[in-house]
């Protein structure tokens, strides 16, 4: 134990030890050795090398530190299930509608034309946000619903119409396909039922028949991604930022 | 809870003491045991702010002597300190 104590001295930064090192050592020779001794010798001889540390090396341990503490949380994060649908949005008729087959498509895009009772429906079939289920505050679930959809158009297809990817986040995979597949069925629904108000009352009996939605690709479910390399970037960047800050303006405890 | 600074200027107010005779001394009087990294941190940061300052010696245990500001300054503490606490006690009393 005496050795061990002994040992920690050299912890402490050369300039101090030039001038207390000798009677520190006598103090530890004198002193009955405890495993408490071992342990305040190694926090009081890391703080004093932290306060002795030059700008440089306090900006890159800053840096070092700040990442490893992002990583660890990030790595503490739930994990994040994402299921996403592909779908195909086609207009199926050749005639007059061609030219309304833009309008629909956009109005199809946006999270905020999925209709507030189709997503209420889906909220309580998939027993989602018990919290606010339970306060019976239904537009706030339906607003953190409406949140947690990320609907992207991703390109047009070749003779018209588009494709737009739907995907929704969920700490459960199984829930995260559910809910992926109801949004994905009130999608297609709601965008029949605008086509059918944007025509108006004459709807061809063939367009009736035929969906302008189509599902092409469904429920990929995968870990969703964390961008670690700008996370750890940023990191760096801002812990090295605070070291430096720190290295410029603390007060040395013995120089 | 004390500071280990003010046990180390309290333990110097009666006359220059080495690093194991002040260690011996603060746990005799406040019945804390400071720990060796702990003590000569507080005297690091003394002797940095001129409260007390090292003697020569012919061994390898060096006394400190408490100075003319750190006296004040302890003094200062002291009174303050038994002040709350005065007023702590009296508080206590009359519930």
């Amino acid at each position: 134990m005496r050795g061990l104590l002994q040992a920690l001295v050299r912890l402490y930064p050369r300039a101090w030890r030039q001038r207390y090192e000798g009677e520190f050592r006598t103090l530890l020779d004198s002193a009955t050795p405890r495993w408490a001794d071992a342990f305040d010798l190694l926090k009081e001889g890391s703080l004093m090398r932290l306060s002795h540390l030059g700008p440089v090396a306090m900006s890159l341990l800053g840096g070092v530190f700040a990442t490893i503490l992002t990583l660890a949380v990030f790595q503490l994060k739930p994990v994040q299930w994402e299921s996403e649908a592909i779908l195909s949005l086609r207009v199926p008729y050749n005639g007059t509608l061609d030219s309304r087959g833009p309008d629909i498509s956009f109005l199809s895009m946006s999270r905020e034309n999925l209709w507030k009772p189709a997503l209420l429906h889906i909220v309580e079939k998939e027993k989602l946000y018990p919290d606010l289920r339970s306060q019976n505050a239904a537009d706030d679930a339906v607003r953190r619903l409406r949140k947690n959809i990320v609907a992207t158009p991703l390109r047009g297809l070749a003779g018209g119409g588009t494709l737009i990817s739907l995907a929704f986040h969920d700490r459960d995979p199984y829930v995260a396909n559910q809910v992926t597949r109801d949004l994905a069925s009130a999608f297609e629904e709601q965008t029949v039922q605008s086509f059918v108000r944007l025509l108006g009352t004459g709807l061809p009996p063939e367009l009736a028949r035929k969906p302008a939605v189509r599902l092409e690709l469904f429920n990929s479910a995968k870990h969703s991604s964390t961008n670690w390399a700008m996370v750890t970037g940023i990191a760096l960047a801002e812990g090295s930022q605070l070291g430096l800050i720190f290295a410029l303006f603390r007060r040395r405890a013995y120089t | 809870m004390l500071e280990p600074t003010l046990l180390v200027l309290a333990s110097l107010a009666d006359g220059d003491k080495h690093g194991y005779a002040m260690m011996q001394d603060i746990q005799a009087f406040a019945g804390v045991r400071l720990g060796p990294g702990t003590l000569y941190g507080a005297i690091t940061r003394l002797e940095e702010k001129g409260w007390i300052r090292g003697l020569e010696s012919d061994d390898r245990r060096r006394p400190y002597r408490l100075s003319a500001e750190g006296r004040k300054h302890l003094r200062e503490e002291l009174t303050l300190l038994n002040q709350v606490s005065k007023a702590g006690l009296d508080r206590l009393k009359s519930v």
